[in-house]
C-alpha cells in the first residue's frame, strides 16, 4: 500500500511516517500543507492519504476541504483523516458527498493497536471509517423520542458498528457471529429506526451517523 | 404737481419690482402691506394725472371717488401694518413658546416642526455638526450640500455654528431673516445639539462595548488554537515516540503502558479544557452544530436551532448561555430566528445558573435576557439579541481577557 502523509508539525508527521513505515506501508510523500499535498498525490498516485484536519491557514477544518478535493480530482485515492476533534460535525461533513473510501478518526486512537493500519487498509478499499468514540457520543446523546431505546442490547452494538462504518463481514467478524445474524440484525435494526435500508454499507453509514445527529 | 407725479411714479415702479423679486417668506410678510402701498400710490397718481392739465386737485365727482380709494387704501395700509406687526409678534411668541417647552424636554424634532411652520417650508431640515458630519437630532445623517433645488443657511451664533438649515432655496432673502431665526430658536436649537451630541456619544460608548467582547472572544479562539498547535502536538508526538519505542522492545513493560496512559489522559483533559475556551465547531459550523455536539456530550437536548449562521458575537452568546445551563444540569434548547432577532429560550433542571458575565455581554449587544422559574427545581431563561448589533465586525484577530469558562459556567 502507496500512502502519502499531510501534517504541518514535522514531530507528528515524521511520527505517523515511521509508525506507518513499521506496519509495512510504502509512505512516498510527505506535506505540510494542503497544496504539497495536493501535489504529491498528482504525481505519486498513492492508494491512500493520511490527513491531519488542521492544517494552514487557519488551522481548522483545511483537512477536511483538503479531502473533497483529493477525492473529486482522484476517486481512486482513500482519505484518512487525523483529527483532535470528536465532532461528529466534521465527521458527517467529511463523508457526506462520497461515503466511499473516507475515513474519520481521532489522532490518538493510532496507538492503540495496529488501528491506523487497519483504519488505512478499510479506507483503501473503499470503505468508510468513523472513529467508535464519536459512535459512542451520538449514540448516547439524549433524544426527544429515543427510538434507541426500543433496540436491543445486541442489536445497539450492530448498529454501533454500522455507524462505524464496518461491513457486515467486518461486523461478524468482530462480534463473532455470522453474516446470516448480522444481516438480520442489520434489517431488523434499520426497520426500528424507520430508516431505508441499503446493501452498501457506505451509504448506510450516512443514513445512520445523519439519523443519529438529528435530535 | 409734475414732480408729485414722478415721485409718485417712481416709486410705484419700485414697489412693483420690490414685490416681484420678494422671496416668498417676506411676501407673505410685507406682500400685503407692499401691494396696498402700490394701489394708494395708483390711486394718488390716478388723481394726479386727471389734475395735470387743471394745476390743481378738483373737487368733481371723480376727483372724490379717488379720494375716498385713497382713504380706504390708507385705511387699509394702515390694517395692513398692524396685522403684519402682529402675525410677526404672534409668530415669535409661538418659536419662544416653543424654545420655553424644549428647555422643559418636550419630544425631540420639535425645532424642525416649528421652524417648518414658522418658515412655511415642510421640508425644512435642521441639521446639526455632529462627529464631523451633520445630522438631525436622531442622529440620521442630512446631506447639508447645497444642490439644486436645495439650499443650505448656516445658524452661527457668536461665531459658532450651531446648526444648518436645509431648505428651498429662496426662504431667506437675507441675512437679517436668518439672524431672526437665530435669535428667536436659539436656546431650543442649542438644546438639540447637545442632545444629537450626547446621543452620538452613546452610541459611540456602545460601539466599544461590543469591541471588547469581541476581542474577548477572538482571544479565546487563539487560546484554543494555541493548545492545539502547541500542547496537545507536543504530547501527541510524545505519544508516538513511546510508541515507536514499545515496538522495538520486544518485553512488556509496564511503565511504558502507564506512561501511555498519562498522556492519553491529559490529551483528552486537554481537548475537554480547549473545546470549553472555545469550540472549534462554533466557529466553523456555527451556533446550531455547536449545540448539537454539546448533546453528544452533556445532557442537551436541542428542540429547535435555527441551520443559519449569524456574527460571530451573536453565536458566541447564544452558545454561551447554552453550555452555562448545560454545566447547572439537565437542559432543553428552543431557539428561533425571529425576523432581526435571534431567540433562544432555555430550560434548565437546576436552582441557579451562573449568568453574571452573560448579563454584561448581553446588555452590550443591545439584548435582553429575562429568568423565571417554571417549578421549585427549574428555571427558564429567555435570551433575545438584535442581529444588527451595532459595530459589530466579523473579523479574527487578537485581543484582550477572556472572560469566563464556557465548560464550567464559572467566570
Amino acid at each position: 500500500m502507496r500512502a502519502v502523509v499531510a501534517d504541518d508539525t514535522l514531530l507528528t508527521r515524521e511520527g505517523v511516517v515511521a509508525l506507518l513505515r513499521s506496519g509495512g506501508v510504502d509512505v512516498v510523500g510527505q506535506a505540510g500543507d494542503a497544496a504539497t499535498l495536493m501535489n504529491h498525490v498528482r504525481v505519486y498516485r498513492p492508494d491512500v492519504c493520511v490527513v491531519d484536519i488542521r492544517m494552514p491557514p487557519t488551522h481548522t477544518d483545511e483537512g477536511i476541504v483538503a479531502a473533497a478535493a483529493i477525492r473529486s480530482e482522484f476517486p481512486g485515492t482513500g482519505v484518512l483523516v487525523l483529527s483532535h476533534y470528536i465532532e461528529s460535525a466534521y465527521a458527517l461533513r467529511l463523508i457526506q458527498d462520497q461515503p466511499e473510501g473516507i475515513g474519520y478518526i481521532l489522532k490518538e486512537r493510532i496507538f492503540s493497536g495496529d488501528v491506523l493500519i487497519d483504519s488505512l487498509r478499510r479506507v483503501a478499499e473503499a470503505e468508510t471509517v468513523v472513529d467508535p468514540t464519536i459512535v459512542a457520543r451520538l449514540l448516547r446523546k439524549r433524544r426527544t423520542h429515543d427510538p434507541i431505546q426500543a433496540l436491543s442490547e445486541r442489536e445497539r452494538e450492530v448498529l454501533a458498528l454500522v455507524a462505524e462504518g464496518l461491513t457486515n463481514q467486518g461486523i461478524s467478524r468482530r462480534l463473532f457471529i455470522t453474516d446470516r445474524t448480522v444481516e438480520a440484525h442489520v434489517r431488523q435494526i434499520f426497520t426500528k429506526l424507520g430508516l431505508d435500508e441499503s446493501s452498501e454499507s457506505n451509504r448506510r453509514v450516512l443514513a445512520v451517523l445523519t439519523f443519529l445527529r438529528s435530535a | 404737481m409734475a414732480a408729485a407725479l414722478a415721485w409718485a411714479t417712481i416709486t410705484m415702479l419700485v414697489l412693483l419690482l420690490g414685490l416681484a423679486r420678494m422671496s416668498p417668506a417676506s411676501r407673505r410678510a410685507r406682500g400685503a402691506v407692499w401691494t396696498i402701498g402700490f394701489l394708494y400710490l395708483l390711486a394718488v397718481s390716478a388723481q394726479l394725472v386727471l389734475s395735470l392739465d387743471r394745476g390743481f386737485v378738483g373737487g368733481s365727482s371723480t376727483d372724490r371717488g379717488l379720494w375716498w380709494v385713497q382713504l380706504a387704501a390708507l385705511a387699509a395700509l394702515a390694517v395692513a401694518v398692524a396685522f403684519s406687526l402682529l402675525r410677526s409678534r404672534a409668530m415669535r411668541r409661538s418659536v419662544t413658546g416653543l424654545v420655553v417647552d424644549l428647555h422643559r424636554g418636550a419630544a425631540a424634532g420639535g425645532m424642525r416642526e416649528a421652524l417648518a411652520e414658522w418658515l412655511h417650508d415642510p421640508s425644512l431640515q435642521v441639521a446639526y455638526p455632529v462627529d464631523g458630519t451633520y445630522r438631525a437630532v436622531d442622529l440620521a445623517g442630512v446631506d447639508v450640500t447645497a444642490r439644486r433645488g436645495r439650499a443650505a443657511s448656516p445658524l452661527v451664533n457668536d461665531g459658532q455654528e450651531i446648526a444648518v438649515l436645509v431648505h428651498r432655496p429662496g426662504l431667506f432673502d437675507g441675512t437679517d431673516a436668518v439672524r431672526e431665526v437665530v435669535t428667536a430658536a436659539r436656546l431650543g436649537l442649542e438644546n438639540e445639539r447637545l442632545r444629537a451630541e450626547g446621543l452620538a456619544q452613546l452610541r459611540a460608548l456602545a460601539d466599544s462595548r461590543v469591541r471588547i467582547i469581541e476581542a474577548g472572544d477572538r482571544e479565546r479562539r487563539r487560546l484554543e488554537r494555541d493548545l492545539h498547535d502547541g500542547a496537545q502536538q507536543r504530547l501527541v508526538g510524545l505519544l508516538l515516540g513511546l510508541r515507536l519505542l514499545r515496538t522495538t522492545t520486544a518485553e512488556d513493560h509496564a511503565e511504558l503502558d502507564e506512561a501511555e496512559a498519562e498522556i492519553q489522559a491529559t490529551v483528552e483533559d486537554l481537548r475537554e479544557l480547549a473545546n470549553g475556551l472555545h469550540p472549534v465547531v462554533l466557529l466553523t459550523e456555527g451556533f446550531a452544530s455547536a449545540c448539537a455536539a454539546l448533546s453528544e456530550r452533556m445532557d442537551v437536548r436541542v428542540v429547535d436551532a435555527p441551520e443559519r449562521r449569524f456574527s460571530a458575537v451573536v453565536e458566541t452568546t447564544a452558545y454561551l448561555l447554552v453550555a452555562k445551563a448545560a454545566a447547572a444540569g439537565p437542559t432543553t434548547v428552543h431557539a428561533v430566528h425571529d425576523g432581526d432577532a435571534l431567540r433562544v429560550r432555555v430550560d434548565v433542571a437546576a436552582a441557579g445558573v451562573g449568568l453574571a458575565g452573560l448579563e454584561d455581554r448581553v446588555k452590550a449587544l443591545g439584548g435582553h435576557l429575562e429568568v423565571s422559574p417554571i417549578d421549585e427545581k427549574g428555571l427558564r431563561i429567555e435570551l433575545e439579541l438584535p442581529l444588527a448589533a451595532p459595530a459589530v465586525s466579523r473579523e479574527s484577530s487578537p485581543g484582550t481577557v477572556p472572560r469566563g469558562d464556557l465548560r464550567t459556567g464559572r467566570d
